[in-house]
């Protein structure tokens, strides 16, 4: 039996989970490629005009599995905290490719709501292995697989030695970032951070400026209490990020994204008060990457300048 | 005679500047890209060889600008700096204490703002050019004017229309509706300068304080209008610097005049234009992305290429 999972979205945050998960119940993972140009290509005519980038290469990572395997993994992630929600289009994303998608293999589509507590998560895990198995033990053994593997996946991105980007492969992906570089926050949706073809190579071009990226995976698990509940774990990063001494913010976010404008308030309002200067990149369709590159480019010689290690100025 | 020269490749126009050993600007040259980024700067640099004096020593060359590596590989350039370090160096120039300098070009447009002589922020238009120059001159052109005209036009208004500035699309359908309803030119084009500056102001300055002394450049500067505009919507001083339309060229210069310690310069000379410089582009098969790989021959070598996702065809 082979379960599909899309390389999008909850994939850069979940997957040690579910990965150890259904390995303990003896079933096939396949990831589907790193996103290129085909992704978005076959995506396109199943996502409606307004979804941002991120959904539209969740359905095109879909489509690379159609035909494929026997089950394709799609949660609903609906809260993180109590009194907390998340975007309608995370929320409904099983229904949405149920609705157009006719030839989709079954879903694997749990209703993902941590404001229960434990309890909640381990009876959607059951439901989630309710297919392929009956028995409680194996059940109940997947589960704590799950729980250590997504634990010892975060304590692995704090010290560095692993990136959302290589969770599927054995051994990490080594640190990306020059350890004595200028330390910024880099701070965004993993999905937007960690899929180098959604942000045009953003971190590997930061790393060859000299840049120490500090993104909320390496700086541990914030509490997100808020209504947007994603959105303020990363207000929370950056809070801890300013604590730590970052010289800059960047914001990484996608184009006609809601809750994330939320984010970008907050942030503006941290660099107003701190003095820490912020930009606000934001990912859409278009190819071109001379904006991109000419604002990285900028920010850095800004940073060099006020740090006055400029040579001349 | 010892000058440094600075390119500055821009999407609509390609500008130079040259300046002496004390930073004074010797000459300058603003021309269209016109689609052929590399006939631009082969034709421009021939241009400047001719108007600095004969038998001048070029000490160092910057390039900036969206076609910045292009124009460093074909020139030989020393330094290659993004426009916007570019920019504020050449504000700083003009204007030392400059706290705010606004730039809107061909296609995007910047706002960087400066604290004792040091960039402290900077924003650019991201994913719209509405409010651009590219807009005016379209506008201009269905209009049947030249930008500096309908700038004359703009400060004749004495009650301007309003535009909706949002989308450069939209904005036309309203000077057609407004057109129709009778209201007089001079009126619509102000708003249509209004409308420009509103979105300019929210797109990029939102939550940042614009503190004078405000410098004003590049293309759109020229237009009397927009500069009215600016200076109403900001109720301050606009200082337009001479050479407004180079500022970026000029900063490109100063940087490397800055950079000119004591090593020679790999200017190729101002007769590279006479190189048989050729551009082509194949698609890469190494991977599904298929990245559309350009590469620049100079008498049959290769140059420079880019255009990879990767650094594979960038490492030459």
């Amino acid at each position: 039996m082979r379960i599909g999972v899309p390389r999008a979205l909850s994939f850069f945050r979940f997957h040690p989970a579910w990965a150890a998960f259904f390995d303990r119940l003896g079933l096939e993972l396949v990831v589907s490629p790193p996103t290129n140009r085909a992704t978005l290509e076959a995506g396109l005519p199943y996502a409606v005009a307004e979804s941002c980038l991120p959904i539209k290469l969740f359905y095109g990572h879909v489509r690379a599995l159609v035909g494929q395997v026997d089950y394709v993994l799609a949660p609903s992630i609906r809260r993180l905290a109590p009194g907390s929600t998340n975007c309608a289009r995370l929320i409904g994303l099983p229904d949405l490719l149920q609705a157009t998608m006719p030839d989709l293999p079954p879903l694997i589509a749990p209703d993902i709501d941590l404001s229960q507590g434990l309890s909640a998560l381990i009876s959607l895990l059951l439901e989630a292995g309710a297919p392929f198995t009956l028995n409680p033990l194996t059940l109940r053994e997947a589960v704590m697989a799950a729980r250590d593997a997504y634990q010892a996946a975060r304590q692995a991105m704090m010290e560095g030695r692993l990136t959302p980007a290589g969770f599927d492969r054995p051994g990490g992906d080594g640190p990306l970032w020059p350890a004595d570089g200028i330390p910024v926050a880099v701070v965004g949706h993993p999905y937007n951070l960690y899929d180098p073809f959604i942000n045009h190579q953003l971190l590997n071009r930061l790393a060859r400026l000299g840049v120490n990226a500090l993104t909320p995976e390496r700086l541990g698990p914030q509490p997100g209490d808020d209504y947007w509940a994603f959105e303020y774990e990363l207000v929370g990063a950056t809070r801890r990020a300013l604590e730590r001494g970052v010289k800059g913010l960047i914001a990484v976010v996608a184009f006609g994204c809601g809750p994330d404008a939320v984010l970008v308030d907050e942030l503006q309002q941290m660099s107003r008060e701190r003095g820490v200067p912020l930009m606000v990149l934001v990912l859409d369709e278009h190819g071109g990457e001379a904006g991109l590159v000419t604002r990285l480019e900028a920010f850095v010689d800004m940073l060099h300048w006020r740090s006055a290690k400029w040579k001349s100025f | 005679m010892e000058v440094f020269l600075g390119i500055d490749v821009g999407s609509v126009t390609t500008k130079f500047a040259a300046v002496d050993e004390e930073g004074r600007l010797l000459t300058s040259l603003y021309r269209r890209t016109g689609g052929e980024p590399i006939q631009a700067v082969c034709e421009g640099l021939a241009q400047m060889g001719k108007q600095l004096p004969a038998g001048v020593r070029v000490l160092g060359v910057g390039t900036t600008g969206s076609g910045r590596q292009l124009a460093a590989a074909i020139v030989g350039a020393d330094v290659v700096k993004n426009e916007i370090t570019a920019h504020a160096i050449a504000a700083l120039h003009f204007v030392p204490d400059v706290r705010t300098v606004i730039d809107i070009g061909g296609q995007d447009s910047k706002l960087i703002l400066l604290r004792n002589g040091i960039v402290v922020d900077f924003a650019m238009n991201s994913v719209c050019a509405a409010g651009t120059g590219s807009f005016l001159e379209h506008q201009a052109y269905r209009l049947g004017m030249t930008v500096e005209e309908l700038g004359q036009r703009a400060l004749r208004s004495n009650h301007p229309v309003r535009i909706a500035g949002r989308c450069t699309v939209f904005a036309e359908s309203d000077m057609v509706h407004k057109q129709q309803m009778g209201h007089p030119m001079d009126d619509i084009i102000y708003g249509l300068c209004q409308a420009l500056v509103r979105n300019y102001l929210n797109n990029l300055a939102l939550g940042k304080t614009l503190e004078p002394p405000i410098v004003f450049q590049g293309g759109v500067a020229a237009n009397a209008g927009v500069v009215r505009a600016f200076r109403e919507a900001l109720e301050t001083e606009i200082i337009v610097p001479p050479h407004h339309e180079v500022m970026g060229a000029l900063g490109a210069a100063l940087l490397a005049r800055e950079w000119s310690d004591s090593q020679p310069s790999r200017f190729k000379g101002f007769d590279v234009a006479q190189a048989e410089i050729q551009a082509t582009s194949f698609e890469c098969r190494a991977c599904p992305n298929l990245c559309e790989i350009a590469q620049i021959r100079m008498d049959g070598r290769i140059v420079a290429r880019w255009g990879g996702r990767c650094d594979r065809w960038e490492v030459m």
